[in-house]
Order: C-alpha cells, then sequence, then structure tokens
C-alpha cells in the first residue's frame, strides 16, 4: 500500500494486517496534542487512504501514554490574538481534517489507549467504533477554557452516541468520564486490556466480509443519521441493496455458504 | 495574489481581475463535455481555490458552442464496465468534486452560454448564481442514458431552485430549458445578451467584492447550510452566532465609519 510508505511528522502509519492500517498520533511529550501541522497531515493521509482498494479498516491510536490532549495549549495562546475570521479559518482547517478521517470509505475504529480531551474527544467521536485501554478517559474540557462543546462534532456526535441528558452532563460540567463509565454510557463500545489490541479484534471480523458491504453499511449508517425521515433512510437503503446485489461478492457468498467454505471476495 | 493553481488537462483557471477567478471547462472541441479526468480534476481545482482568498468565482465553458455537455459519450462505456464498488468510488470523486466547487468559501458564479446538460447541468446548479446568454440550453439528461436525475447533486438542488413540480418535469421528461423559460422559472438568475455575458458575470463579482469578505463568506454558508438545517430555530442559532463574531471583525467597525465619513469603506477582511 503506497500510502504506507509516505513518512509524517506527526503521525506513523502502518500496515499491521493485510488491509488493516493503524495510525498512531504521534506527539508523545505533548500528550499527541493537535497543530496544524497534524490536521494537515491527516486530511492527506485520510484523501491518500481512501483512494487504497487494499484498505479494509483503519485504526487511529495515540503513541505512549495519551491518546489526544486535544489543540496543543502552546498554540492555543495565539488563537484570541488572530482575529475572529482568523479563527474560523483555523476552526476550518481543524474541521476539515476530522470530516476527512470520518468520511472514509472504510471503517476508522479509535483504539483509545488514554486520555482523549477537548479536540482529542471529538477525534475519538469521528470514528465509527471506539475502543478503550483501561486507562482511558474522557473530557469534553472546552468550556474550562472560556469556549463551548461546539467544537469539532461534538454537540452532534455526542448526543447522538449517548442521548442529549448525558450529553448535556459532560459538555456543562467538562468533567472526566473513566474507561468504565463510557462503556455504561455507550461511549466506547468495550473497554479491552490494550485498546489496539481490541480494535485489532474487531477489525479482524470486519475483514472476512464483503468490502462492498462494509463500505455501504458504514455510508448507510452516517448518512441515515442526517436523512430527514424513514421513508427517504429506506429509498437510501433500497438502492445500496439492490446495487450490492450487482456485484460478485453477493453470490460467492452464497456460493461459499453451500459449499461449507470461507468466501473469498473481489470487492468489485 | 498569487494563487498555487495545478497545471490541468480539461480545466484552465486564470486570475481575470484581483480577487476575481474564472475557472473554464476547457475541451471545446469535445462540447466541453465532461471525462474521468475532469471529475479529478474538478476536485484537484476545488482543493487549490478553496485557501485561494478570492472573492468571487466564475464557472464557464471555453469556446463560443457549450458550457459543459455533461459525459463525453465516447468515454461513457468506461463506468458501465467498473464493478460496483469501483463505480462507487469514481461517482464519490465525481460529487466530491462538485462539491468542493459548490463549497468554494466565496460565491461561485455560473456564466452559461451555451448547453448545460446532465453532469454539465449539475455543475451548473452546484455554482450560487446562474447568468445565461439567449443561446443556454439546459436539460437533465440523465433519464435518457438509462439513468436518474439522482445525480451530482441535481435532485437536490434543481428542486430546491424551482420547486418540486417543476424539477419533476424537467427530470421525468428531460427536455431541453432554454434561456427564457429558465429565467422565469428561476433557474438562471439572468439572461443577458451573448456578447455582455462575461462582463456581466464579472461585474456582479467585483459588486460583491465590494462588501466585507467575512460577510458574504458567512452568507453564503448560512444559505447552504441552512438549505439543510433541521429546524427554524437551529437556522437562527447558526445565524446568531455568525452575526455575533461578525461584530468582532475590523470590518463592521469599518463599514460604519466609512459610512459617517462618507467614503468607501477598506475592508480588510480580519
Amino acid at each position: 500500500m503506497q500510502t504506507v510508505e509516505k513518512t509524517y511528522e506527526t503521525l506513523l502509519v502502518d500496515e499491521v494486517k493485510p488491509g488493516i492500517v493503524t495510525v498512531t498520533l504521534n506527539r508523545p511529550d505533548r500528550y499527541n496534542a493537535m497543530t496544524n501541522t497534524m490536521f494537515r497531515e491527516m486530511e492527506q493521509l485520510a484523501w491518500d487512504l481512501d483512494t487504497e482498494d487494499e484498505l479494509r479498516v483503519v485504526i487511529l491510536t495515540g503513541a505512549d501514554k495519551a491518546f489526544c490532549s486535544g489543540y496543543d495549549l502552546a498554540d492555543a495562546e495565539e488563537l484570541p490574538h488572530l482575529g475572529a475570521l482568523g479563527m474560523l479559518d483555523q476552526q476550518e482547517r481543524a474541521a476539515r481534517a476530522l470530516a476527512a478521517l470520518r468520511s472514509m470509505r472504510v471503517p476508522l475504529i479509535a483504539a483509545v489507549n488514554g486520555a482523549a480531551a477537548g479536540g482529542g474527544f471529538s477525534l475519538a467521536l469521528a470514528a465509527d467504533i471506539r475502543v478503550a485501554g483501561p486507562g482511558a478517559k474522557f473530557n469534553a474540557a472546552f468550556v474550562k477554557i472560556g469556549l463551548s462543546a461546539g467544537d469539532l462534532g461534538v454537540s452532534w456526535l455526542l448526543t447522538r452516541l449517548v442521548g442529549p441528558a448525558r450529553a448535556s452532563e459532560i459538555c456543562f460540567t467538562g468533567r472526566m468520564v473513566g474507561a468504565a463509565e463510557a462503556a455504561e454510557l455507550g461511549l466506547v463500545n468495550q473497554v479491552a486490556d490494550d485498546a489496539v489490541a481490541g480494535a485489532l479484534a474487531i477489525a479482524e471480523q470486519i475483514v472476512t466480509n464483503s468490502p462492498g458491504g462494509v463500505q455501504l453499511s458504514k455510508r448507510a449508517l452516517q448518512a441515515n443519521l442526517e436523512t430527514g425521515s424513514y421513508a427517504a433512510a429506506i429509498e437510501l437503503e433500497n438502492r445500496g441493496q439492490a446495487l450490492l446485489t450487482r456485484s460478485s461478492d453477493m453470490p460467492e457468498a452464497l456460493a461459499a455458504f453451500k459449499e461449507k467454505r470461507p468466501p473469498v471476495f473481489q470487492g468489485d | 495574489m498569487t494563487i498555487d493553481f495545478p497545471n490541468l488537462e480539461t480545466l484552465s483557471f486564470t486570475e481575470a481581475e484581483p480577487g476575481i477567478g474564472v475557472l473554464a471547462i476547457n475541451r471545446p472541441d469535445r462540447m466541453n463535455s465532461q471525462t474521468v479526468q475532469m471529475f479529478h480534476e474538478y476536485l484537484a481545482a476545488g482543493r487549490a481555490l478553496r485557501d485561494s482568498g478570492l472573492r468571487a468565482l466564475i464557472v464557464t465553458g471555453a469556446g463560443d458552442r457549450a458550457f459543459c455537455a455533461g459525459f463525453d459519450l465516447d468515454e461513457i462505456s468506461v463506468i458501465t464496465e467498473m464493478g460496483v464498488r469501483e463505480f462507487l468510488k469514481f461517482q464519490e470523486t465525481a460529487t466530491g468534486g462538485i462539491q468542493s466547487i459548490r463549497h468554494l468559501p466565496f460565491p461561485v458564479i455560473a456564466a452559461i452560454h451555451g448547453p448545460a446538460t446532465g453532469g454539465g447541468f449539475a455543475l451548473a446548479l452546484a455554482a450560487d448564481i446562474r447568468l445565461a446568454a439567449p443561446t443556454a440550453k439546459l436539460s437533465a439528461a440523465f433519464v435518457k442514458v438509462g439513468l436518474s436525475m439522482g445525480e451530482l447533486g441535481t435532485s437536490v438542488n434543481l428542486a430546491r431552485i424551482v420547486g418540486p413540480a417543476r424539477a419533476a418535469e424537467i427530470g421525468f421528461t428531460a427536455r431541453l430549458v432554454k434561456a427564457d423559460e429558465a429565467e422565469r422559472i428561476g433557474l438562471v438568475n439572468r439572461v443577458v445578451p451573448s456578447e455582455d455575458l462575461m462582463e456581466e458575470a464579472l461585474q456582479m463579482c467585483r459588486a460583491i467584492a465590494q462588501n466585507s469578505p467575512g460577510g458574504v463568506r458567512m452568507s453564503k454558508r448560512a444559505i447552504q447550510r441552512n438549505a439543510e438545517i433541521g429546524s427554524y430555530e437551529a437556522a437562527l442559532e447558526l445565524e446568531n452566532r455568525g452575526q455575533a463574531l461578525l461584530t468582532r471583525t475590523d470590518d463592521m467597525p469599518e463599514a460604519l465609519a466609512a459610512f459617517k465619513e462618507k467614503r468607501a469603506p477598506q475592508f480588510t477582511g480580519r
């Protein structure tokens, strides 16, 4: 996979198993805090990964102890001096990176190995699936620095994941949510002894399924969160299912089932 | 202004005047029809221009015959030969390309002097404003080639611009809509004489560029996003935040001072 060969200043990218790529935020001395370089690299990497037809799952994690401590406060001091529209540019630069990661064709699993705070919390929420390590902790720290939790998709994603009342509590208090509570709330799918190993176990199950089926499942889940009616959501589903019956993977799956062998998907 | 624009084969870009760009579909010998490469290049163009600081962009077709005649029929068979996942990848590239132009942070004006059909129609609809010459002809030709008008945003944009009943008629019959009808139903903002089309488009860009960059940018975003938002309340919340933010810029006090001093404002976009 060509994309994996490139090097980045703030990210480590590795194909750990065929079709499974890990992206590690790599500023451990700053608890993997986000910088403009990181936002640019994230967006470019997401674009590049999305061209890779062999890619099936991306796992996102942090180097060393933290997942991501949010926007680097060393840079945050400059934010009030940017000017109102300069700040809007800054905000859009960050939002672009998270949107590019979230909208990749393949599932994105966040392996939350440690603290996910502020923008790091937003980043974890942008994934399709979250696996927490025992040391994972989450907070919407925004209100602690004079900003709101309307940041990088938190107000949209958190509400949908845990409901409006829990989202309100987490956002208005800015308190820490530990791994066990996060699992109870459904904020993470599971707590594993090792977040990356847990994410990898899920990824390995995903890659046994048809690439087209997984892709259109992801697209349907995301798009139908935003679709205005049940009928419109079903229309979108119907088109996808009808389309997938035209791919060679569905007959292959049925043949494999009859012949009691694992299917070999082409993803075409 | 130096804009780092990539060297593209099917599109050309010029900064016609400071802050005003012209993006031309550049296959005049093929009626500016679209190819797989062109859809990739829309995306490259959109990405190159998004941080350019332009105040407005005109999208037009090179040559005097066509705006954009849709997918090149010599090449269209490639899409029927693609596998399902391969096709979806291409389709997402195509929609991503159109979206990248639609979502530029400054106004996009389509100057339509000839046929805008199929994917060319979709491109014209992705602009904020459409100006046409009397020779403009628009059609959603998709059903003629076995596809639906659910293509490149046409079902969304056309229904919003002309209403669901006119969109249904235009989409289901695939008939040509000529300039005068297009103007009457609001599909184009205005029809102007052919020889004046580019100058009228430039005039409109100049009028836009006289206003504050932040105000225009947030106006465009508000129009686009509030067409998609689920409630009036949520739309007002988005509006309120934008206005409050803009009162914190240098340009609003400058506008008020200029008004009092009876001079033209000098906007900095800060």
